[in-house]
């Protein structure tokens, strides 16, 4: 019977169902409205043994799919044909999708479902452009990047595109670095991007908002973006100011990386008494910190052979070669205090309340055992 | 005889577990593709990566089997898969007591482009179930830092805490990551059944969709 069982158990788990997928490609197309518009895509699918296909989205009409369904895997011709016109300019989104068809299993089944959007873009009457600025942090010896992207989504040529970039502290207005980039043509629906470099050394560590005023003939356009520039640093933000005596005590240091990069093999060294040192050498286990974290570290510090009082702490922090030092104060307190709360009025209480529970259940038990059996008949 | 009908069924088991094996290994890895070698060692080969959009459901069904309320205990029945638990108001049908369903829904991006991912459900909690019924989603990362909001950043997704489920398509996740590390989210349920909920099988459906960012 055993055996059995286990067989069953067995087969049920060989039966479970796999994972299934819905996969699609590709991933996504880009088109610049012309009138009339006229083009064929073949999109591939997969993943679920049956796939039902779609359009959506407001220029979905002019869109033609040769099939609807897929088993297990297949190839759809997408066609597009655009009208003449399309009266609304800008972003439109037309979207192909799969989703998994077929028996629903349990309760609450599901099914995955996957889109490729197919972007169309309508330019604007007139001068119209799209533009972003993009950065990074770096470190205070590297190069920081900057790239000014601008696509012309109206319908004229533009004949001279040019940008000009200006760095300013986060907390003061007045401007650190100017740089500018070399003028360009740009013709209707199409792209350019501006790359310019700084060196992190010629701002100094800090945070800072790049602005860029992008000029395009008689017209101007403007993006922000803000960056920090790190150097190798680790700051402490916060640390114990009291300690129990006669006790190992836990306690926690909050630590925070200004370096843009990785530090590894950090640790922490705590030292109570000053001049006359009690604790010395109380040091954290290794830690690393990614670029611009904070965090938390556990230390343990004995104060076993520490009087009650008030001393003076330093703590340093060693990495990469470095060292960051923080002085102030520290008060060792009686551990008794904390006692105080185990034997607090709610405590006592429910103490009361178990103990005089294990005695009524024991007075039960000691009755039930004095009474006489009652006898019992069997049939024959 | 039963000795060989025994040893018969234990070699079916074997090569049962076997196909299975292979089945799981073939459908996780995609080994249906082409293959190839150089033969000539100097040779160049040329590869195209294209962009494909990839969402799996690695876990996509929850059933706790016939559920009845004891209204002997409380007026409704609670099932949720995170944590795992029934409230013992929730009985088989026949006195026995409610599997807990652990794990909720799991979808994983195992595409190489993010995805903005939705979810919807084909019915609310009253269709479902009756009316007093409750039923919610929560939508949390399985792997950290799998999500990511529209600005880049790492986040939490859109539900965290349970919310009613909805019959219209509701964005849980801007940017699901395709990074292996980080690329999966779970879909827990919370079902809460009142005594008096009309008999009957019932089925709902929750359909994720990802769209390449």
């Amino acid at each position: 019977m055993r055996e059995r069982h286990f067989l069953t158990a067995v087969l049920m788990l060989m039966l479970l169902p796999a994972a299934y997928a819905v996969s699609i490609t590709p991933s996504k197309i880009d088109i610049q409205f012309e009138p009339g518009y006229s083009k064929e895509f073949i999109f591939r699918t997969w993943g679920a043994e049956h796939i039902a296909i779609y359009k959506k989205g407001d220029l979905a009409e002019y869109v033609t799919l040769n099939q609807t369904s897929v088993e297990g895997k297949g190839d759809i011709l997408v066609s597009i044909a655009l009208p003449e016109k399309l009266d609304a300019p800008g972003k439109h989104t037309i979207l192909i999708g799969a989703v998994e068809t077929g028996a629903d299993q349990g309760i609450i089944s599901a099914a995955a479902a996957i889109q490729t959007p197919i972007y169309v873009m309508v330019p604007y009457e007139g001068y119209y452009i799209e533009a972003s600025l993009s950065t990074a942090d770096a470190s205070d010896n590297e190069s920081i990047p900057f790239e000014i992207h601008v696509r012309n989504i109206g319908t004229e040529d533009i004949k001279r595109l040019a940008a000009s970039l200006a760095i300013s502290a986060l907390q003061e207005s007045s401007e650190s670095v100017r740089r500018e980039t070399q003028a360009a043509e740009l013709p209707a629906g199409e792209s350019i991007d501006f790359h310019v470099e700084l060196p992190a050394g010629a701002l100094g560590p800090g945070s800072y908002r790049a602005v860029a005023d992008i000029g395009y003939d008689a017209y101007s356009l403007t993006r922000k973006q803000e960056f920090r520039v790190g150097e190798l640093s680790v700051e402490l933000l916060d640390y114990p100011k009291m300690l129990y005596n006669g006790t190992i005590n836990k306690v926690e240091l909050v630590v925070a990386s200004r370096w843009n990069g990785p530090i590894e093999h950090a640790y922490a060294e705590i030292d109570i008494g000053g001049s006359a040192p009690l604790i010395q050498n109380a040091r954290t286990p290794p830690f690393s910190l990614k670029p611009w974290e904070t965090k938390s570290i556990e230390a343990f510090i004995d104060t076993s052979s520490v009087p009650v009082g008030t001393y003076a702490m330093a703590i340093t922090l060693y990495y990469a070669g470095k060292e960051t030092l923080v002085r102030d104060t520290i008060s060792i307190i009686e551990k008794q205090e904390k006692a105080g709360i185990l034997l607090s009025p709610l405590n006592l209480a429910l103490i009361a309340a178990v103990i005089l529970l294990i005695i009524i259940d024991a007075v039960w038990m000691v009755a039930r055992r004095g009474q006489p059996k009652k006898k019992t008949r069997r049939r024959r | 005889m039963k000795r060989e009908t025994e040893q018969v069924v234990a070699v079916l088991l074997i090569i049962g577990i076997i196909i299975a094996g292979t089945t799981l290994l073939l459908i996780r890895y995609r080994l249906a593709g082409i293959t190839g070698f150089a033969v000539n060692p100097n040779a160049t080969v040329t590869l195209t990566v294209q962009d494909t959009a990839s969402l799996t459901f690695l876990d996509s069904s929850i059933s706790w089997g016939t559920v009845a309320v004891n209204v002997s205990k409380t007026n409704t029945c609670i099932l949720t898969t995170t944590p795992g638990y029934t409230t013992d108001s929730c009985t088989d049908g026949a006195g026995g007591s409610v599997t807990p369903e652990t794990s909720g829904l799991a979808i994983e991006n195992d595409g190489n482009t993010n995805l903005t991912v939705t979810l919807i459900s084909n019915v609310t909690g009253s269709q479902f179930i009756g009316s007093n019924a409750v039923f919610e989603w929560n939508v949390t990362n399985i792997e950290v830092g799998s999500c990511l909001n529209a600005t880049g950043d790492a986040v939490a997704p859109n539900t965290t805490t349970f919310e009613s489920v909805t019959t219209t398509e509701k964005v849980i996740c801007y940017r699901l990551r395709y990074i292996d590390a980080s690329d999966s989210l779970n879909i827990s349920i919370n079902l809460t059944i009142p005594y008096d909920a009309p008999t009957g099988a019932k089925a709902a459906k929750l359909t994720a969709t990802g769209t390449t960012v």
